[in-house]
């Protein structure tokens, strides 16, 4: 293990190449250019061993990395705001293949006007996408993150893509210390994806991802997808308890902060939240009884924990940086969809 | 009442089952006591008029028959009343497993499993080869053909699967002598209709 400066883009290369990918297929959009122009240059000096191929477009990205992942090689892809939008339509449609892969989004807002600078509008369009979610806070975490997306999504239960989240510029150009694990060690934590023979091969001919129709074959398959991330849930306790173990990091599902005395509670996620400890500490100091809660899986939401972790407080600060339109008037802790279901799910039990 | 569109539509499948349905079309009209004859056959001339005077007729005929064959039955299922939530009690929940991916996603695993599907009902204008201006040339429209539609006999002669022809008229816009000319579906297809 070594320490080093890394930004975030820096971090999420250096995951993917201690991931050992076989492939990325890539296009270029600021602010995720970095992390694509690192592992081509590790590619072409034969620093690390993997193919990359750019794409004419995120939506082709998207279905050559769920076509390759359904030959059971590990794959690696990353975008940003209008690229991730760009790519809709497969973020739908990938997740039903049951093929795995990794695809980091560098958060940014999107047009009109357009900018380069980050809110969460992006990445939380494709909330429901059937990609399971995660959310970082730091560059550590961010690379921590990405080795325990591909336990999670190549698991036999899951077996769904996974989007790893870190904010554009926050993360994507900050340096931070992040420790960089051995290779050794991260083998072991992640040996090579077992597709337990569901991988194609031009010897053994499949159509994927077929049309069904009738109704009933298709509530099936959707059915299935929702169990599926839905078992990401222990699948994920599992891979971060272990990857604690080995590293001696954690990153439980929800992280919470100052919370068990605490009346009330921001709600907050992504490097966004780091800036409400500081908050929540100079507020302590003036006798304010505050704390955070700060969800890192988003997809599948972990409602159990969150509902531990709001039971009792008097008021939930739901700080939000997705715009949401119309809604835009209404308060904050109603415009955030995932709350108000909790809130509705405790009261009808 | 409304009569349910599809059941007048005509469907892919053997022509036995397009027969069936539109008997079962007429039967449902007689059976409401609410449909009279004349908006019958207005309904099935607007369903099937795309394909051609052959099918309106024979899909009427089909339809009609039916229809005077229930007389006796007309009104047998009147409009039903009104009914409320109160007192509906939910059905037993069944929970369907969690499979494994082998049967969870949605894959055929088997080999030229696409010659089953007759793709060429799809066709909205129909590829048609004028043989005598063919140069024989034994590769063009069959190499570019995109769902490998277009077959070349030993002596070079080009045949089209009009079972898998989906109609995008690539050959007709690629033979350099312009010997594939395309035709409107319903007009080519016509006389091909099975009553």
């Amino acid at each position: 293990m070594k320490r080093v400066l890394l930004t975030g883009n820096g971090a999420a290369a250096w995951a993917a190449r201690l991931a050992e990918v076989d492939y990325v297929p890539a296009f270029p959009i600021t602010p995720q250019t970095e992390i694509i122009e690192t592992l081509a240059g590790w590619f072409a000096r034969g620093e690390a061993r993997g193919r990359l191929t750019t794409l004419e477009s995120e939506h082709s990205m998207v279905t050559a990395a769920a076509a390759a992942a359904a030959t059971g090689v590990r794959v690696f892809t990353a975008t940003s705001s209008q690229g991730l939008l760009y790519a809709m339509e497969m973020l739908f449609a990938v997740p039903g293949w049951r093929a795995p892969f990794v695809l980091v989004n560098v958060s940014r807002a999107v047009a009109t006007p357009i900018t380069l600078e980050p809110d969460h509008t992006d990445i939380l369009a494709t909330r429901d996408t059937g990609f399971v979610q995660i959310h970082c806070a730091t560059c550590q975490e961010l690379l921590d993150s990405i080795l325990i997306a591909y336990r999670l999504a190549e698991d036999k239960r899951v077996r769904v893509p996974v989007i790893v989240n870190q904010d554009g510029f926050y993360l994507s150009f900050t340096r931070e210390p992040v420790d960089l694990p051995d290779a050794e060690a991260v083998r072991r934590f992640l040996p090579p994806f077992d597709p337990h023979g569901t991988e194609f091969r031009a010897s053994k001919p499949i159509s994927q991802a077929v049309a069904v129709l009738g109704g009933a074959p298709y509530s099936y398959f959707r059915y299935e997808l929702h169990r599926s991330v839905m078992q990401a849930l222990p699948a994920y306790e599992e891979s971060a308890r272990e990857f604690a173990v080995l590293f001696g990091r954690r990153h439980p599902a929800v992280e919470t902060y100052r919370c068990e005395d605490a009346e009330i509670v921001y709600f907050m996620i992504g490097s966004f939240a780091t800036k409400a400890k500081d908050a929540i500490d100079r507020q302590r100091d003036s006798g304010l009884k505050v704390g955070l809660v700060r969800p890192r899986l988003l997809r599948p939401y972990p409602a159990d924990a969150l509902r531990h972790a709001l039971a009792g407080k008097r008021a939930v600060a739901v700080i939000d940086q997705k715009d949401e339109g119309s809604a835009f008037h209404a308060p904050a802790w109603c415009r955030h969809r995932d709350v108000r279901r909790l809130r509705w799910a405790r009261g009808a039990a | 009442m409304a009569l349910t569109p599809q059941v007048l539509r005509p469907v892919a499948g053997d022509g036995r089952e397009r027969r069936r349905l539109r008997r079962r079309a007429g039967a449902a009209a007689r059976l409401t006591g609410a449909i009279g004859r004349t908006s019958l056959e207005r309904a099935v001339r607007a369903e099937v008029a795309s394909h051609g005077t052959g099918a309106v007729e024979s899909s009427l005929a089909e339809a009609v028959a039916a229809f005077d064959a229930m007389v006796l039955h007309a009104g047998a299922v009147p409009e039903g009343a009104t009914i409320g939530a109160a007192g509906y009690s939910a059905p037993d929940w069944i929970d369907v497993s969690a499979d494994d991916v082998l049967i969870a996603a949605p894959d055929i695993r088997g080999a030229a499993t696409s010659e089953a599907s007759m793709t060429g009902s799809w066709r909205t204008s129909r590829p048609v080869i004028e043989h005598d201006r063919c140069n024989r040339c034994s590769w063009i429209c069959s190499t570019l053909c995109p769902d490998s539609a277009i077959g070349v006999d030993p002596d070079h002669t080009p045949r089209i699967d009009y079972d898998h022809c989906k109609g995008c008229l690539i050959c007709v816009a690629d033979c350099p002598p312009h010997a594939i000319r395309a035709e409107p579906e319903h007009r080519a297809s016509a006389e091909a209709v099975s009553p």
